[in-house]
């Protein structure tokens, strides 16, 4: 008992002296920082150090008790257990509210170290210190919500031996052990592009020598958060058996909404770069895309909207919903106070230039951000003045996004293709005739091989349209450079567009052409669906130290068999149904065992989804990846740091 | 390519897409299956226990139920799919309508991204406008004034008429709560009805019959009820309704051997007015092998000890 | 005022309304004991007994019926079953008892009849294989408690587990109000 309560001490202690290191760092920071004092700034790197090192020990520990089945702390009474195997009983540590927030302190400090390592020999300068002043500010608060609210070092009742470990959904797939540490490093990542952007204001340095600072960090946790997503995605469709990789939960919408600002922020940065314009709208949509992240964590962590992810509620609400508002109510005071100085002298001349194309880009992205919070929040508004609940669901979200998300397609036709600063009406019907021709092409094929219905069409024509735009830029930078067309922002960027109109292709082709029926299958008769015969081979029964479960084992077209499942925690008492899915390049036959499965009887319910394309969904998200990758790759040619004040041709490849 | 020949090309272009694009809208993709539709109504019902998930969405045991159900209804082939909806909503509550409603408070959540949309875009509009031409102050308040207006109107307009078209239109209460012509309805007024206004509650279950001339409970109650009302009249009408009565009685237990109500009021009536406690033993005997309601066994217990005594003694 | 204050200024309001919105919402989930069913009719219920012998609601009109919404491994059904066990002896001994049924919610009948081979209660537990009659009622998560009158009219709805005594108080208190 003595060393068991020791680990909880010594946990707790750990975390308390993060907190005074955060803390300390950001008076070090943000003193030295008003007095341009350098002997107060040394301090900084030595508060830095600290504060890592308890956070990676914080979280040892808790790994370390999570490893050792240690049943005298809470947590691991929640979600240990001692027949859960060793990988998913690693993961269980951020599979429960008080891990994840204990996952975010070591992420955070984890960018936090990366920076001052990164700025090691400018933490002098006032931008640089404010920024260090403003990561310490956050890292301190959840420190001290990791160690008041949320501690997960609570010592649990004496006497349990066992616990009932992670939820069976999470012991499903190896998915578990990604999805949620790469969402973190893209959520948690864009606090460091916020904090330069409040330091810019803060220090009043406004000039855009801060944004070519952090424009790969930026970049990377968009890439982290998108990848994040996708697995999300996949894992859902992998596992939780409706077939679907999108539900429009309010846990998936709370991930979106920073992705969407940060989407609009990477585009639209790049006119501040090339002439200093949109500043406010820049950095706006950072500090939204910051405050999207505490307000997510806000709607998924405090219980006031529940979801499949159904972390319990907590006393945590209270303490990130004041955080948002300090975040946000400082930001608003920020840009009210320093927003002159961030106005430019030009302005955007004409909408059919590069940077109309962006601005435009950025008000789609507004209104498609606010239809998701609005949809996310709405319920609590209507329970607010009403006293009634409702819920807003898949219907409301697919028909207001199809109609952004065709737009979004449209404008990335259209925008690579524009000319900067001049008015782009006749290149554009030169240039876009080559895209255009392949957008109707691919309406064509569609219709031919049976699609039907305005939206899809739409979307495979815009689609095609804005491929060719991307294929048309890529090909002229190769012809140029070579291998090296396919490196950097620009090139990377259209890479990534590829992938992105995979994706949307993807999803409207499975939204609406999915096909599906429930099948009841008897052992020698085969069934056809959708032009495949299923037969049922056998069924088979399992049983393991903590559940048992049925398979049926399905041929399809008569080859190898496909066993879907369901699977009875014994502990929990939680029926899990597993899916098992055949993928090919045009479509996945997606099979689902439906209950009561009796083992004996040679007959099995199942249900049979066909799916098409829904493979490019993820082979789109390795290509974004990918691209990803190529964008943030460094050039030999070093770009100067003030934005170019000279016209420049479109051929010439931005790095 | 020149600019004519170019020109030409984006016309044809365009006409040609135009064209396939409306082929492909109007094209019949196939008749709905039955599972399309369970699909399609489960999409629009949020299962119970999930705060948000769509039936079609969840493995929760209530979505399941909730799934089998709708199966069963889009299997009898009897309902709409508004009318299903309205089963699940009438049961569950009006919170498991996941689409929102098209008028009142709700239609907001399709008003105001309409809005946003068109304010931002006029705003856009605006700001370029404004820096194309050099304008005065007193025109630019005019235009001003313009732009919100032109915003209020067609975010507002544009707003309603998307939650007209995609809201829901069942309302919020859809249960119908109290008079309608439905047989349980009717059985359950002649119920409530019952010993005080034995006129009006014979009226109802003939009302039953008249639909349903083998239901059960309206046969055995009607009968019930007349036999009560004429042992107030003279002989003649008695052994009429006497006659008619054990008919009815008869022909229910005929219908549903297993149905306590109608044996023991058999049993009661034979005792009663037929005067035969030998028969009136038997039936009552059945009839508490039948494990009868409470107010029906409270009637027939004491009168089948009588009914025993006589015959015994 | 400059376009960009106005705009900051709007965005304030509108924020300072969303957080207030969020510091209204208790995240209460609890739908308490209200159904649209409270009042009408009691639906159809025509199923049978584990020991498979028919039954249908409609028949039971003449009697206080009490269904209970049960689930063999659900933690609340389990610690609320003494209850149920004392409130259907107090039942017992009443002329105008009210009859007891168990509703099984998504579980076995071999599980069923070893809980209550355990755990004591003899009433009939009525099937409810695919959930049917959940749905008719609108139960979503067990347990759940009704009780209809002799008319067939539901007149309450417990949802989750019921304590000591509160049954036994509730069907007095309809039983007095149905004077």
């Amino acid at each position: 008992m003595l060393v068991a309560s020791a680990t909880a001490q010594l946990g707790r202690a750990i975390l308390l002296a993060g907190f005074l290191a955060s803390f300390f760092g950001l008076f070090a920071a943000a003193i030295g920082a008003r007095r341009n004092d350098p002997a107060t700034l040394r301090f900084v790197p030595r508060f830095v150090v600290i504060a890592v090192a308890m956070a990676v020990a914080a979280f040892a520990v808790m790994e370390r008790a999570m490893i050792t089945r240690d049943f005298s702390l809470e947590y691991v009474q929640k979600v240990g257990s001692r027949s859960t195997p060793a990988l998913y009983n690693f993961a269980a540590v951020w599979s429960a509210l008080e891990g994840s927030i204990l996952m975010w302190v070591l992420i955070l400090a984890g960018y936090l170290a990366a920076a001052a390592w990164w700025m090691r020999r400018r933490l002098g300068e006032p931008l640089v210190a404010w920024a260090m002043a403003v990561m310490f500010a956050v890292l301190a608060f959840f420190f001290l919500i990791s160690f008041g609210p949320a501690n997960p070092f609570v010592v649990g009742p004496p006497g349990v031996t066992d616990g009932p470990g992670p939820n069976p959904l999470l012991q499903n797939h190896v998915l578990v052990m990604f999805h949620p540490p790469i969402l973190y490093l893209g959520y948690v990542g864009m606090t460091v592009p916020f904090a330069f952007a409040l330091a810019a204001l803060i220090a009043g340095k406004v000039e855009d020598g801060w944004l070519h600072l952090t424009r790969r960090w930026t970049v990377s946790a968009w890439g982290f958060l998108t990848f994040g997503i996708a697995l999300g995605g996949w894992w859902s469709y992998e596992v939780l058996g409706w077939s679907g990789v999108w539900a429009w939960d309010p846990v998936e919408n709370a991930s979106l909404l920073p992705w969407i600002t940060g989407t609009a922020y990477i585009h639209s940065v790049m006119v501040q770069e090339r002439r200093g314009l949109l500043r406010v709208w820049n950095v706006s949509l950072l500090i939204a895309t910051f405050s999207l992240t505490i307000l997510g964590t806000f709607l998924t962590r405090s219980g006031v909207l529940n979801s499949v992810h159904a972390f319990s509620e907590s006393d945590i609400g209270p303490w990130l919903l004041a955080a948002f508002a300090v975040v946000v109510a400082v930001s608003l005071v920020l840009i009210f106070v320093r927003g002159d100085q961030l106005r430019a002298d030009g302005r955007v001349e004409t909408v059919f230039s590069r940077e109309g194309a962006y601005l435009v880009n950025n008000v789609l992205f507004a209104v498609f951000a606010f239809v998701v919070l609005l949809g996310t929040v709405f319920p609590l508004v209507v329970e607010a003045i009403q006293r009634r609940q409702i819920v807003v669901g898949e219907p409301f979200f697919d028909r207001l996004t199809v109609p952004i998300g065709l737009t979004m397609l449209f404008i990335m036709a259209v925008a690579p293709v524009l000319p900067w600063r001049r008015d782009g009406r006749d290149t554009l019907s030169q240039r876009l005739l080559g895209p255009a021709v392949f957008g109707a092409a691919c309406v064509a094929v569609s219709l031919v091989v049976g699609a039907a219905g305005i939206a899809p069409l739409l979307a495979f024509g815009l689609g095609g349209a804005a491929a060719g735009s991307a294929a048309r830029h890529l090909w002229r930078a190769v012809r140029v450079q070579r291998l090296r067309g396919f490196v950097g922002r620009a090139n990377g960027g259209m890479v990534v567009h590829l992938g992105v109109i995979l994706i949307c292709v993807a999803l409207a082709a499975s939204n609406s052409f999915t096909r599906s029926q429930e099948i009841d299958l008897v052992e020698g008769r085969a069934a056809t669906f959708a032009g495949h015969t299923f037969e049922l081979v056998d069924i088979v029964a399992e049983r393991d130290a903590r559940s048992q479960s049925v398979r049926a084992l399905v041929s399809i077209d008569g080859g190898t068999p496909y066993a879907p499942s369901i699977t009875k925690f014994t502990r929990i008492g939680m029926n899990v149904g597993t899916p098992s899915v055949r993928t090919s390049l045009t479509h996945d036959v997606y099979l689902t065992l439906e209950p009561p499965v009796r083992q004996d009887s040679g007959q099995a319910r199942i249900k049979v989804f066909v799916k098409p394309l829904i493979l490019w969904l993820w082979i789109g998200t390795f290509v974004m990846a990918f691209g990803t990758l190529l964008a943030v790759v460094p050039v030999r040619r070093k770009r100067a740091a003030q934005p170019s004040i000279h016209e420049v041709r479109d051929e010439a490849i931005d790095a | 390519m020149s600019g004519g020949a170019r020109r030409l090309a984006w016309a044809g272009l365009l006409v040609v897409t135009a064209a396939l694009l409306v082929f492909g809208s109007v094209r019949d993709s196939g008749p709905l299956t039955q599972q399309d539709r369970i699909d399609a109504i489960t999409k629009r019902v949020a299962c119970p226990t999930c705060d948000g998930e769509s039936v079609y969405v969840s493995r929760a045991a209530a979505a399941q139920a909730i799934r089998a159900e709708v199966a069963r209804q889009v299997g009898d082939g009897l309902s709409t799919d508004d009318e299903i909806v309205a089963y699940i909503a009438d049961r569950f509550g009006g919170q498991v309508l996941l689409v929102p409603r098209g008028s009142g408070i709700d239609a907001l959540v399709w008003v105001l991204p309409v809005v946003v949309a068109v304010a931002l875009v006029a705003a856009l509009a605006s700001s370029f406008r404004r820096g194309a031409v050099a304008t005065g102050a007193r025109s630019r308040r005019a235009q001003l004034v313009v732009t919100v207006a032109v915003v209020v109107v067609v975010g507002v307009g544009g707003g309603v008429l998307v939650a007209r078209q995609a809201g829901q239109r069942l309302p919020l209460q859809t249960a119908t709560g109290g008079i309608d012509d439905s047989t349980a309805s009717l059985l359950a007024q002649a119920r409530l009805a019952g010993p005080t206004d034995v006129k009006s509650a014979i009226e109802l279950y003939a009302r039953v019959l008249e639909t349903d001339p083998d239901n059960v409970e309206a046969l055995t109650y009607r009968a019930w009820l007349i036999m009560l009302s004429a042992r107030q009249f003279d002989e003649s009408l008695r052994q009429q309704a006497y006659a008619s009565t054990i008919t009815a009685l008869g022909r229910a237990i005929e219908l549903e051997p297993g149905y306590p109500d109608a044996m023991c009021f058999l049993g009661i009536v034979v005792y009663r007015d037929g005067g035969d406690a030998k028969s009136a033993k038997e039936f009552l005997d059945r009839c508490l092998e039948r494990n009868p309601p409470n107010e029906v066994r409270g009637m027939v217990e004491s009168l089948a000890a009588e009914a025993a005594a006589e015959v015994g003694g | 005022m400059r376009t960009s204050r106005v705009a900051v200024l709007a965005t304030g309001v509108v924020f300072a309304a969303l957080v207030a919105v969020f510091v209204v919402s208790d995240g209460d989930t609890d739908v308490g004991a209200r159904s649209p069913l409270l009042g009408a009719p009691a639906p159809a219920v025509v199923t049978s007994t584990v020991d498979d012998a028919p039954f249908d609601l409609a028949r039971r009109k003449g009697s206080w019926v009490v269904l209970n919404f049960f689930n063999s491994t659900c933690v609340p059904c389990i610690a609320e079953h003494p209850s149920l066990v004392d409130f259907v002896a107090d039942e017992a001994g009443r002329a105008d008892r009210a009859e007891f049924y168990t509703v099984v919610n998504d579980d076995s009948d071999e599980a069923i009849n070893g809980f209550f081979a355990a755990k004591g209660g003899d009433w009939p537990k009525l099937r409810d294989t695919d959930g049917a009659v959940a749905v008719a009622f609108g139960v979503a998560k067990v347990p759940e408690t009704w009780i209809i009158d002799p008319n067939g009219f539901v007149r309450l709805r417990i949802i989750g587990a019921v304590n000591d005594g509160v049954l036994e108080a509730q069907m007095a208190r309809l039983r007095a109000g149905d004077q």
